[in-house]
C-alpha cells in the first residue's frame, strides 16, 4: 500500500508539481497498480512469495531484503543458480554470429567514441539547439537562482 | 485517383509507366487528408510544403530518365515522436507543443535520402504511453473501421492514417506493443523489429531498452520494403547493429514448425479482466489451422513466465521513462514556466515543478511517479532489480522455445478495438490490453502483426514472433497467409 506521504516524497524526487487532489488520485491509482504487480504471485498457490517477481524461484533473494518483501520470502533453493538481470536484450555476439549464437546478456560490449566537434556544420546545429531554450546568455543556458 | 489499393510497388510501377506523376499522387493524398481526416483525427501536423518539394524532386528525376528507388515519391506519415527537421514534434504532449525538431531522425534521413514523401505527423498517446491514443494531449484518434472505437495505441494515428488511405505507409514506435496493437485494431500490417535493428536516433525516448521504430503498412511486402530502407547500424545509436544476412534460407511450408504458447490462451489477464475474448481466440485458431492445412507443423509450446511479463514491464518501462523524461525541465527546450510573464516562480526548483506540472498529462505523470517510486532508495532491489531478473527469465523462455520452432504464433490483443472512453479511467485495465505484446519487447525479438480475420466487423491481428534479426523469415511466413487469403 502506497501512502499519501509516499506520493508526496516521490513527486519531490521526480520534480513534479502536483495539487493535493492529484496526490490523492495518484495514491489510489498507484496502489491499485502496485497491488497488481505484487499480488499476482499470491494466485500461484505453489509459492508463498508475496511478490510476483520474487515468486520466480531462481531469483537471487539472498541479499538484504528491502522493506516491501521481508515477510513471506522463502529461501532460494540451493540447486538453482542466480539469474542475471537483463538490461540489454540483444547482444553483439548474436549480431555477428547469426542465428545460433547465445543470447545471454553478459556479452554486450561498450561502444566508445571521442567526444569532439566533428564539423563546422555542428556549430550551426548547436546554435539551433540553443534557440530552443527559453533563456540564454552569451551562448549559455540561463536559469533561475538555485536558492 | 484510386488510393484504396495503392501499395509501394504499385505506386512505383505507376510512376515508372507514367500513369501518374509524383506530384499528382502527393496532391491526391493531401486532398484526401484535407477532406477525410476531420472524421479520423489521425494527423497532428501536415507537412504540405515538404511533401510537395519531395514529390517534385522525384518528378524531375523521372523526367531526366534517372532510376528511382522503390520507395521514392511514396506518401507516408510519421508518428509525432520521430524528429523531422524544422517540423513540429510534440510527442502528443503539451510540454513539446511548440517544439520544432532541430534535426532529422536517422530513419527520416534514410527515407528522405530515397525521396519518400512525408505528408505529416500522426497522433499518439503522450510520449507513446498508452494503448488507445486517448492519452494524446490534443485529441483522440478514431478507428476508421468504426468511429466509436479506438484505433489502438500508442501509434494509433499512424495505423488509422494507413487504414483510412490517408497515406501508403506510416512509421510508428513500439515499446510494449505500440505498433502491433494499433495495426491489429485497424486491420493493418505492423512490424516491430529486433531491438537494435533500426536506429533510435531522433526517436523521442520513452523506455530506451524497449523502444524500436517500425512500419505500419497495408501489406507484408510493403512492411519489408520499408524495413529494408530504415534498418541498419548507425553511429548515432550505439545500440543499433547491422542485421546479419540469413543465408541459404527459403521458406518451405512443409518444413515450417510453428509454436503456439498455451499460456496465451489459458491465462487470465487479471482478476477483474477476462482472458482472451473467445471470438478472437476462434479467429486466431482458424489462422493457425490454415497454416497447418498448408503443410506447416504446429506444436504447443510453453512460455512459463508469460504472466510475469506485464508486472515486469510496468516496473522497467516506467523506471526508464522517469529517467528519460527528467530532461523536460523547462530550461533546455519545451514548455517552460519562465516564458510565462505572470508566473510566480522564485527559484530553479519552482521552474522544474511548475513546468513539469503544466506540461505533462495524467498518464505520463502516473508513470514518472511509478518509475521514481520503484527506483527510490529501499525499493530498487524489490522492484527494478527483480524485474530485470524476470526479464532474463522471459527471454530464456523464448530462447528455449526457439530451439524447436521457427516462429511463435499468438494473438496480438485479447480483444478487438474497444470503445472510446471504455478504459481511459482505469489505467490498470488499459495496461492489461498489452498483455500479449509486452514479452516480445522484454526479449528484444522481432514480431509481425498480421490481419487474419474479423470479429463483429472489427479486425483481429495474428502475432508472428521470430528469432532475433529474423524479420525476413516472419515476413515470408506472413506473406504466405496473405497470398492464401
Amino acid at each position: 500500500m502506497i501512502t499519501k506521504k509516499d506520493v508526496q516524497h516521490v513527486t519531490k524526487l521526480a520534480r513534479l508539481g502536483l495539487t493535493q487532489k492529484e496526490i490523492e488520485k495518484f495514491q489510489r491509482e498507484l496502489s491499485k497498480i502496485l497491488d497488481y504487480i505484487e499480488k499476482l504471485g499470491d494466485e500461484d498457490k505453489s509459492s508463498s512469495l508475496p511478490f510476483a517477481i520474487a515468486r520466480v524461484k531462481e531469483v537471487d533473494i539472498s541479499k538484504t531484503e528491502p522493506p516491501l518483501v521481508e515477510a513471506k520470502v522463502k529461501k532460494r533453493t540451493k540447486s538453482s543458480s542466480p539469474v542475471e538481470p537483463t538490461s540489454h536484450s540483444i547482444t553483439r555476439a548474436l549480431a555477428k554470429g547469426g542465428d545460433e549464437a547465445s543470447t545471454s546478456s553478459t556479452e554486450v560490449e561498450n561502444i566508445m567514441r571521442e567526444d569532439e566537434v566533428k564539423s563546422q556544420k555542428s556549430k550551426v546545429k548547436s546554435q539551433k539547439l540553443m534557440e530552443l531554450a527559453p533563456e540564454t546568455k552569451n551562448g549559455y543556458l540561463k536559469t533561475k537562482p538555485i536558492l | 485517383m484510386e488510393l484504396e489499393n495503392l501499395t509501394i510497388s504499385k505506386t512505383h510501377r505507376g510512376l515508372i509507366k507514367k500513369e501518374f506523376s509524383a506530384l499528382e499522387i502527393c496532391q491526391a493524398y493531401l486532398e484526401k487528408i484535407e477532406s477525410e481526416d476531420k472524421k479520423i483525427n489521425a494527423f497532428l501536423t501536415i507537412t504540405k510544403d515538404l511533401a510537395l518539394s519531395q514529390a517534385k524532386k522525384v518528378d524531375d528525376m523521372i523526367s531526366t530518365g534517372r532510376k528511382i528507388p522503390l520507395i521514392s515519391a511514396v506518401p507516408c506519415a510519421i508518428k509525432d515522436i520521430i524528429l523531422v527537421e524544422d517540423v513540429k514534434c510534440t510527442a502528443g504532449s503539451k510540454i513539446l507543443e511548440n517544439y520544432i525538431a532541430p534535426y532529422d531522425a536517422t530513419v527520416i534521413k534514410k527515407l528522405k535520402g530515397e525521396n519518400c514523401v512525408i505528408l505529416g505527423k500522426t497522433n499518439l498517446d503522450e510520449f507513446a504511453m498508452g494503448s488507445s491514443t486517448e492519452n494524446s494531449a490534443f485529441f483522440p484518434t478514431k478507428n476508421p473501421h468504426n468511429l466509436a472505437r479506438v484505433p489502438g495505441g500508442s501509434s494509433g494515428g499512424s495505423a488509422a492514417a494507413v487504414a483510412a488511405d490517408e497515406c501508403i505507409f506510416a512509421l510508428g514506435s513500439d515499446t510494449g506493443g505500440s505498433i502491433r496493437q494499433p495495426a491489429s485494431f485497424c486491420g493493418m500490417v505492423g512490424l516491430k523489429p529486433t531491438y537494435g535493428a533500426v536506429s533510435r536516433f531522433g526517436l523521442i525516448a520513452f523506455a530506451s531498452s524497449l523502444d524500436q521504430i517500425g512500419p505500419i503498412t497495408k501489406t507484408v511486402e510493403d512492411a519489408k520494403i520499408v524495413f529494408d530502407v530504415i534498418k541498419g547500424k548507425d553511429e548515432m545509436d550505439s545500440t543499433s547493429v547491422e542485421s546479419p544476412e540469413i543465408k541459404n534460407w527459403e521458406l518451405k511450408i512443409k518444413n515450417l514448425v510453428i509454436g503456439v504458447p498455451k499460456e496465451y490462451f489459458t491465462m487470465p489477464t487479471g482478476r477483474q479482466v477476462k482472458g482472451i475474448d473467445p471470438e478472437v481466440e476462434k479467429v486466431i485458431k482458424q489462422a493457425i489451422k490454415k497454416y497447418e492445412e498448408m503443410g506447416a507443423k504446429v506444436e504447443e509450446i510453453s512460455l512459463p513466465h508469460t504472466e510475469y511479463a506485464l508486472p515486469c514491464y510496468y516496473i522497467i518501462a516506467p523506471s526508464e521513462a522517469s529517467a528519460n523524461l527528467a530532461r523536460y525541465d523547462g530550461i533546455k527546450y519545451g514548455h517552460s514556466e519562465t516564458r510565462n510573464p505572470e508566473s510566480e516562480i522564485r527559484n530553479l526548483l519552482d521552474v522544474y515543478l511548475k513546468s513539469r506540472e503544466e506540461g505533462f498529462g495524467p498518464e505520463v505523470r502516473r508513470r514518472i511517479i511509478l518509475g521514481t517510486y520503484v527506483l527510490s532508495a529501499g525499493y530498487y532491489e524489490a522492484y527494478y532489480l527483480r524485474a530485470q531478473k524476470v526479464r532474463t527469465l522471459v527471454k530464456e523462455d523464448f530462447d528455449k522455445a526457439f530451439r524447436n520452432v521457427d516462429a511463435i504464433f499468438t494473438p496480438v490483443s485479447p480483444t478487438p478495438a474497444f470503445k472510446l472512453g471504455e478504459k481511459i479511467d482505469d489505467p490498470l485495465t488499459m495496461y492489461l490490453s498489452d498483455i500479449f505484446t509486452i514479452s516480445v519487447n522484454l526479449a528484444g525479438l522481432p514480431a509481425l502483426s498480421l490481419p487474419c480475420g474479423k470479429v463483429d466487423n472489427l479486425p483481429v491481428g495474428l502475432q508472428i514472433i521470430g528469432k532475433p534479426f529474423e524479420e525476413s523469415k516472419i515476413l515470408e511466413i506472413g506473406k504466405i497467409f496473405e497470398k492464401n487469403l
